[in-house]
């Protein structure tokens, strides 16, 4: 191998490794819009990609239920696939009466999965950095208002079905009385506790496997240029982000079930309360 | 025998085998690794949801407490609440989880 070729050449293709590996998370403004400077409405990157995420899985669903045949192609049984999982999700959990949910947890599993999935792309080498490859999830106040939606949806749901019978989620049939003091701020706090659960679940899982794959590419990077043997030594870093990488595909499908999945536990409690 | 008997009983051989060699690859080495992964995905999920029930707990005494005069003695009560809520919660989750293993086997 010619290091000398390789040394004159790397530092220019090596640059993208040397931005810190936080800088992946930057939101960068496409188109700036803002009102008075007090509200931010800007079209960002963050924006251009869950566009990217929507559009992805109305293009895929919409291929997939195109020519529907008793013998499903490639692209129909993915589809089915997809459908059947979550249906059979909703249904061990919730019985029959939760396929109305169905549409809500199906939307929710696929918007995740696909935001996991696709931000695992590799940016196109020279492009601007607002359209750099960008993982919507790893940003906490995505992940939070999509926790919020789920346990809003449950707590308006079961308002509207039960009143205030709603309420006996916090209080667990068969406890005494003189324990309910200590029980319902207990049973308040671990309801309260969900939401942040499932969106600090979602993001640091997110955020953790995507700085470990640029930290590994930035060792690459370090050691490339270092010269001599340390160049040889690079292979190592590499061959351990093959393995990040294939770890993060499992992660960005099971968070994406996980939260489905959460979703559905919870909103048993919106259907039958008393526990 | 006709050719389609001699197929089924092919087949129904090949069946066979292959559930043989499925039920022998359930104890394999793979599938430990597997269990090792889910075990550790349901700890770090376990170990998120007690974590934010304390931090919830604390949070929620705090803010309480600073409404009522102080903050800090609503911080030292929300903060064993938030404790008990996390195991709670941890109790409920692992009882979840015993619940499906017992409906695998």
């Amino acid at each position: 191998m010619n290091l000398g070729l390789v040394e004159r050449f790397l530092p220019d293709m090596l640059r993208p490794f040397a931005a810190g590996p936080m800088e992946q998370f930057e939101i960068v403004p496409i188109f700036p819009l803002s009102f008075n400077g007090a509200i931010d409405l800007s079209f960002t990157n963050a924006s251009l990609w869950m566009a990217i995420v929507v559009g992805t899985s109305l293009l895929f669903f919409t291929l997939a239920t195109r020519r529907l045949q008793l013998i499903p192609g490639g692209t129909q049984s993915m589809g089915e696939v997809a459908y059947e999982f979550i249906a059979g999700m909703v249904r061990d959990t919730m019985g029959d009466e939760g396929r109305q949910f169905f549409p809500f947890v199906f939307t929710l599993f696929t918007f995740i999965f696909l935001c996991n999935l696709l931000g695992l792309l590799p940016s196109i080498p020279g492009s601007p950095a607002s359209f750099h490859t960008f993982t919507v999830t790893s940003h906490i106040i995505v992940t939070f208002v999509l926790a919020i939606l789920s346990v809003g949806l449950v707590v308006v749901y079961g308002l509207i079905k039960h009143g205030f019978g709603f309420l006996k989620l916090f209080a667990p049939s068969g406890v005494p009385l003189w324990l309910m003091p200590l029980i319902v701020p207990i049973e308040i706090i671990s309801f309260l506790s969900r939401p942040v659960s499932l969106a600090v679940r979602l993001f640091a899982n997110m955020l953790a496997g995507h700085v470990v794959l640029k930290v590994f590419a930035g060792f690459v990077g370090t050691l490339l240029t270092a010269g001599g043997v340390l160049s040889v030594i690079s292979i190592v870093p590499l061959f351990g982000i093959v393995l990040v990488f294939l770890l993060e595909f499992l992660v960005a499908f099971l968070q994406a079930f996980v939260f489905a999945i959460l979703t559905c536990i919870y909103l048993q409690d919106a259907l039958h309360p008393s526990h | 025998m006709s050719d389609d008997d001699h197929k089924r009983s092919d087949l129904d051989d090949f069946g066979d085998r292959l559930a043989k060699a499925r039920g022998e690859e359930k104890g394999s080495k793979d599938e430990d690794r597997k269990a090792i992964g889910a075990a550790a995905g349901d700890g770090l999920r376990v170990a998120i949801e007690f974590f934010v029930s304390v931090l919830v707990g604390c949070g929620l005494g705090y803010t309480i407490g600073s409404f009522l005069g102080s903050a800090l003695v609503g911080l030292l009560i929300g903060m064993p609440f938030g404790f008990a809520a996390g195991l709670r919660t941890v109790y409920r989750s692992l009882k979840i989880g015993a619940a499906d293993e017992e409906e695998e086997t």
